[in-house]
């Protein structure tokens, strides 16, 4: 696989603060890459790079074969981005802004294939963009980024403030960029989103890569243990629970629920029934799950923080 | 050179339809005209020991009033909300080159001034018989392109010095207002005390209105022309090179 983004030993400070300290990247071309972490963790500083709008004190960037700190016109007619929240210019109508980006490409897309692509129909394109609704307004942004035809396009948080329908419709969009073949640097703070689009996922904190994986290997998911969440009946104690099984139980409980760690759910399942068809009573609310990503993004961040913490004290 | 008339096209008419900016470009100067001319009709002032009628004196100076206005505060405005809207990351994230793009910019100003001129010298022409004499022209030409590039060098220079539009508007307004005042448009400059006046010669304002003044009436000038025309490039020169070293095109990080 050809590399799109190729990142190695990445640093920026602002002031005294390391934004960026000692980032390594690489997405390969056609590969939708997910970037996710906290605010503040160096995301926005990092993508900024990479777009050719940030300098940077140490490292190597390359981007489509280029150093986008020396960012030409020939590398920006192959890069798309958009970014957060951008109203647009307002008094133009969706389909003249359209036409005013055209205008800047050597070989855009045609204008009515690309509001097709992105889901604005022919009655948003006489519209104004002042009375677009929020999720046209994202629309338009990804179409005015597709306008091009690039390579590459960054998408930063492109379905917050969606409601969960307009996001569900935006996944759709963003599958057929993946068939158009376009390799896609995705930030987001929806894990439903990483795990739904991404082929693979980096995880910054504290201005370092914490973690790095598909969306099923991420954080050793597909090894971490299981968790069985269930209730007991009223009159029964937890510590009544066979001692093999106490050894797994969660100190706090989770909605209400107690909460086992199981590397073997299987086995532990069967005892939990064995014990319980023993005493005669019914387990309530009985529930198995793998830990979800959002489980495992929200353990990595935490870990991290945690890890500053000590380094500060 | 085609990218720039490409995006100019697309400025004009955003323009056009942003009541705000017909306001403040043609809406303002052509009730200002139409109160200063009408009240002050047959009465005369004194100009450098010249008299002159007070249309006369007043038609170049709603001229000159509105030139700036729409060259300075329309850019300074238009580049801060651009900024703090995005709009110039997206366009400096295409291959348009950073010249082209201020180019653009400066050049939709730049029409929108010339139309209002003009517009405002058929007016002052036909509603109030202000006409310039033929041997007028070159100065008036020289006057507006002159504060064009001028205003346009300090407006980008000003827009580095806001991150909101809200912040701009009152920016702008502290020093074209003043400036305007000591600038020998409401008030002849010879009626000020020496002091203003030396001080408005260090700006450009006074420069535009010596020029368009000199349009009109032959005899009202305050200096030689080459002044004028050294002193609005020095500005052009000094914002061009401020904003050089302080332009950003990010909007202003929230958090």
């Amino acid at each position: 696989m050809d590399t799109a983004i190729r990142v190695h030993g990445l640093r920026r400070s602002f002031g005294d603060v390391e934004a960026v300290a000692g980032v390594d990247l690489e997405v390969g071309q056609g590969e939708i890459f997910a970037f996710l972490g906290p605010n503040g963790a160096g995301k926005t500083t990092t993508i900024e790079i990479l777009e050719g709008f940030g300098g940077r004190d140490a490292g190597e960037v390359e981007v489509l074969g280029v150093d986008p700190a020396h960012a030409t016109s020939e590398w920006r007619q192959r890069v798309g981005i958009v970014m957060q929240e951008s109203p647009g210019e307002q008094e133009l109508t969706v389909r003249e802004c359209m036409e005013l980006y055209a205008g800047l490409y050597k070989a855009p897309r045609p204008v009515d294939d690309t509001l097709d692509l992105v889901g604005l129909d022919a009655e948003a394109g006489a519209k104004i963009t002042a009375t677009l609704s929020g999720g046209q307004r994202r629309r338009l942004d990804v179409a005015l980024a597709l306008i091009g035809d690039p390579e590459l396009i960054f998408l930063d948080e492109p379905t917050t403030g969606f409601d969960p329908a307009a996001r569900r419709d935006a996944w759709k969009m963003l599958d057929g960029l993946r068939e158009l073949g376009k390799t896609i640097f995705l930030t987001t703070h929806y894990m439903e989103e990483a795990e739904r689009l991404a082929d693979r996922i980096a995880v910054i904190a504290g201005g370092r890569i914490i973690d790095e994986g598909t969306p099923a290997t991420i954080g050793r998911r597909d090894i971490a243990a299981s968790e069985i969440l269930f209730t007991l009946p009223p009159g029964t104690s937890d510590w009544e629970l066979p001692d093999d099984l106490l050894a797994l139980m969660q100190p706090a409980r989770r909605d209400g629920r107690i909460e086992l760690h199981s590397a073997a759910p299987l086995a532990d399942l069967g005892r939990l029934g064995t014990w319980a068809e023993g005493r005669g009573i019914e387990i309530g609310e009985l529930e198995v799950r793998r830990p979800t990503l959002e489980d495992v993004y929200l353990r990595l961040t935490a870990e991290a923080a945690g890890v500053e913490t000590e380094e500060v004290a | 050179m085609d990218l720039v008339l490409h995006v100019t096209r697309f400025q004009l008419r955003a323009f056009l339809r942003n009541k705000r900016a017909r306001m403040f470009t043609l809406v303002i100067p052509l009730i200002l005209l139409a109160l200063l001319a009408g009240v002050f009709h047959g009465g005369e002032t004194t100009v450098n020991g010249v008299k002159i009628d007070y249309r006369q004196f007043f038609v170049p100076s709603v001229v000159v009033f509105s030139l700036t206005l729409t060259t300075l505060a329309m850019l300074v405005a238009t580049v801060v909300n651009q900024r703090e809207l995005g709009i110039l990351k997206r366009r400096r994230a295409t291959p348009m080159p950073a010249w082209a793009l201020i180019a653009s910019q400066s050049l939709t100003v730049i029409l929108m001034a010339i139309g209002t001129v003009a517009l405002l010298l058929i007016v002052g022409a036909v509603a109030f018989d202000v006409r310039i004499p033929t041997d007028g022209w070159p100065a008036l030409v020289l006057g507006v392109i002159g504060g064009a590039f001028a205003f346009c060098g300090l407006g980008y220079a000003l827009s580095t010095f806001a991150d909101s539009a809200d912040s701009a508007q009152p920016m702008i307004q502290l020093i074209t207002f003043p400036l305007f005042f000591i600038s020998g448009i409401w008030i002849p400059l010879s009626e000020l005390p020496t002091a203003l006046q030396v001080i408005a010669k260090i700006f450009p304002v006074e420069h535009v209105a010596d020029l368009v003044h000199r349009a009109y009436v032959g005899a009202v000038p305050t200096g030689p022309v080459l002044l004028d025309v050294v002193i609005l490039l020095g500005w052009a020169v000094l914002g061009a090179a401020v904003a050089a070293k302080r332009f950003v095109w990010l909007p202003p990080r929230r958090g």
